[in-house]
């Protein structure tokens, strides 16, 4: 928890700079990011039925920023979600479903691809991905279970002071 | 009447000759290495002292002989993922080609194949992983009515749906010829990826083990696609036929449409009791099973299968995918009959064997400490990892891969080429004997998992095969000075490790570090008769002697 609150810092500024005041901007998921090409699609016979997917719920919290700019705008205040998400193998999620900017860690899982606003990447285990707020995220596994965490932060406006 | 004593009637030199006749054969039988991890307790190690236990003997070790398997035909894989077991001077070893070979053990001559050269090769048509090439599984040495026989477990398309059935296999050992063939024990009825109506089970990895006059093994799937309902089935040792008295089931009923639970590792027998590790049951299943065996260390008893105790650390909503692969091992210690294993999470579990009419075990520690059983909360995570090798036991000492004090801070990465020597009956604050980071292993790497094979040891040296083809042997600190000291956390540098809170434990010497040819990250060094035989992934055998 405590290394996902310095990455979610640092990070934080940045997004909130680029994504929040500069909204037409947005960072990429990854430097080695490559774009899908047309004839990479995915084979949907790789794939199973779809299983729901049940997030187990580690913390959720709020905070607020102490940048006069966002907080002029009233948008200091954030919204934290750290999760745990079980995906089993041969699974194709179109979307996923936490919204915010997310934090993500690969916590195990060998075979794991993402999709990130047509970005397609492989991911190893204990690797960190961001994924910018708004964007779309699909997933993909192999023959392994993948065990991803997310801490999503979304912008929350703080109660209105008498 | 006052009976005479032997060498009082007989002449000395007869007495001589007749000690060392019995010697020969009984002593000789001490010193092989007739199973998976050594016997049937699966203790991966060799108590009988020869050069290989010599610190002093050791340095001198080196290739003698080196057998390269055929190249594989249709449907076959190259290299060796089973083990080699040793009796009477021969060495028995099934490859990724799908055939069983017979070793001289002086030579490395071939002595014979099965089938023979020519017929049609043991290998399934469902391939998705190394557990499903050719011959995975280690082979178990054992008499049958009088004759010496190897026993095997392997995929055969010539029953069932021509598949890939998996069966076992029993050989006369000296001349390869059939005793007798099981029936079908691991069904495959069909090829469709993900289907729920077709059976994709598969023996795979889970060496059979020779114990109360019956055969038994485990049955898991072919890389959780999907994943089957994971059981033990027992044979007559005498004839090949199940036997129906003996039934175990992972999950709801035998007949029942439920699933997981799959017994990849090798079945383990003590006493009156089958032991055995299982895999998931979450994946691909919206409900958990009801019973759930998944995920779970069991002793089971030997003629029913009924269950006599179940140690489920990780419950169904954690379930992501922690297999449990590595056996049980059962060590007689100064602290009584401890059943032990790792977890493919990376958490080593020690349990008191304890009652053998059902009742919960009692367990006397996990590493690195942790709550039993895990919840939601807790800040750890259960994932596909690669802690999957067993232990080796020697004495109150097990050494075996482990997570270690940074497992839930740092990840499970660190751990992969580290070994662990644990003081089974110590106090908690004396746990940690020993850890290495074993020389001869790739850089750490996040898209590689396997570094390490399964150790062995032989009165406390410690044998391993690494992912570049190295055999290290290690040397516990009270028979060799150690290296060095080092932080008990991994992470933690020495200069801040005791105010940190941890202790410095010896870093052991490394006695050898042969480079041979291939990845041995399936393998265990066979210790028998003074010579190691270990197999690789790059198709070859090796003898080595000191």
């Amino acid at each position: 928890m405590k290394r996902y609150i310095v990455v979610a810092v640092g990070l934080l500024l940045s997004e909130t700079l680029m994504v929040l005041v500069s909204p037409g901007q947005r960072p990429s998921p990854s430097p080695t990011a490559t774009a899908t090409q047309p004839g990479n699609k995915t084979d949907n016979s790789k794939f199973d039925e779809a299983m729901p997917l049940e997030p187990i719920e580690r913390f959720e919290g709020r905070s607020s920023l102490k940048n006069p700019r966002l907080q002029a705008a009233g948008q200091a205040e954030i919204q934290m979600t750290l999760r745990n998400w079980t995906i089993p193998n041969r699974q194709r999620i179109d979307r996923f479903p936490q919204q915010g900017f997310l934090i993500v860690q690969v916590r195990s899982g060998e075979d794991m691809v993402t999709v990130i606003d047509g970005q397609r990447q492989k991911h190893a285990i204990d690797e960190f991905f961001t994924v910018p707020s708004g964007s779309t995220m699909s997933i993909e596994t192999g023959d392994d279970t993948v065990v991803l965490q997310t801490l999503a932060i979304n912008s929350g406006r703080a109660p209105a002071k008498k | 009447m006052k009976h005479k004593d032997l060498s009082q009637s007989l002449p000395l030199s007869i007495v001589i000759f007749l000690m060392c006749v019995i010697c020969l054969s009984g002593c000789r039988k001490e010193q092989e290495w007739h199973a998976f991890h050594y016997d049937s307790m699966r203790t991966s190690s060799q108590p009988k002292s020869t050069a290989l236990s010599d610190p002093a003997k050791v340095p001198n070790l080196a290739v003698r002989w080196t057998w390269t398997a055929p190249a594989p035909g249709p449907g076959g894989n190259a290299g060796f993922r089973a083990s080699p077991v040793v009796n009477d001077n021969i060495v028995y070893i099934g490859n990724g080609n799908g055939f069983f070979y017979a070793l001289n053990g002086d030579t490395g001559a071939l002595l014979w194949q099965y089938p023979s050269a020519g017929s049609p090769a043991l290998v399934t048509q469902f391939q998705c992983n190394p557990s499903s090439y050719g011959i995975a599984s280690s082979a178990a040495i054992t008499d049958i009515n009088g004759t010496d026989a190897v026993i095997f477990a392997a995929p055969d398309q010539s029953i069932g749906m021509h598949l890939g059935d998996g069966r076992l296999f029993a050989l006369n050992a000296k001349t390869g010829a059939e005793i007798w063939k099981s029936p079908v024990i691991a069904r495959l009825t069909g090829l469709t990826s993900g289907s729920k109506t077709e059976f994709h089970e598969n023996i795979g990895y889970s060496a059979p083990v020779v114990f109360n006059n019956h055969v038994y093994v485990g049955i898991g799937d072919q890389c959780d696609n999907p994943i089957q309902k994971g059981r033990v089935v027992a044979v007559r040792l005498d004839t090949g036929a199940i036997d129906p008295a003996f039934s175990y089931c992972s999950t709801g009923t035998c007949g029942d449409s439920t699933r997981g639970g799959g017994v990849w590792s090798p079945v383990s027998g003590a006493g009156q009791n089958v032991y055995m590790t299982t895999g998931n049951t979450k994946s691909g299943s919206p409900t958990e099973p009801s019973p759930n065996n998944g995920l779970s260390m069991i002793k089971l008893d030997q003629n029913s299968g009924a269950i006599i105790w179940k140690f489920q650390p990780v419950p169904w909503i954690l379930d992501g995918d922690p297999d449990w692969s590595a056996g049980a091992t059962i060590m007689s210690t100064s602290c009584g009959k401890v059943v032990i294993s790792t977890m493919k999470d990376g958490w080593t579990h020690a349990l008191d064997d304890g009652p053998t009419v059902p009742g919960p075990p009692s367990r006397r520690w996990t590493f690195p400490p942790a709550t039993i059983p895990f919840t939601p909360g807790d800040g750890t995570t259960h994932g596909d990892t690669r802690y999957m090798r067993g232990g080796a036991a020697w004495g109150d000492v097990y050494i075996a891969m482990n997570g270690g004090l940074n497992l839930t801070v740092s990840g499970v990465l660190g751990g992969y080429r580290r070994l662990h020597a644990f003081n089974v009956c110590a106090a908690e604050a004396d746990r940690l004997r020993w850890l290495i980071d074993v020389p001869g292993t790739s850089p750490p790497n996040p898209f590689q998992r396997y570094y390490l094979g399964h150790p062995t040891v032989t009165n406390g040296i410690v044998y391993v095969g690494t992912d570049l083809g190295h055999l290290v042997v290690i040397a516990d600190p009270s028979l060799v000075p150690a290296a060095g000291f080092r932080c008990s956390n991994p992470d933690v540098t020495n200069a801040n490790c005791i105010a940190s809170g941890y202790k410095f434990v010896p870093q052991p010497a490394v006695l050898k570090d042969i480079p041979l040819s291939g990845r041995m990250v399936y393998n265990e060094p066979a210790l028998a008769n003074g010579r190691v035989y270990i197999a690789t992934e790059g198709n070859n055998v090796y003898m080595l002697s000191p």
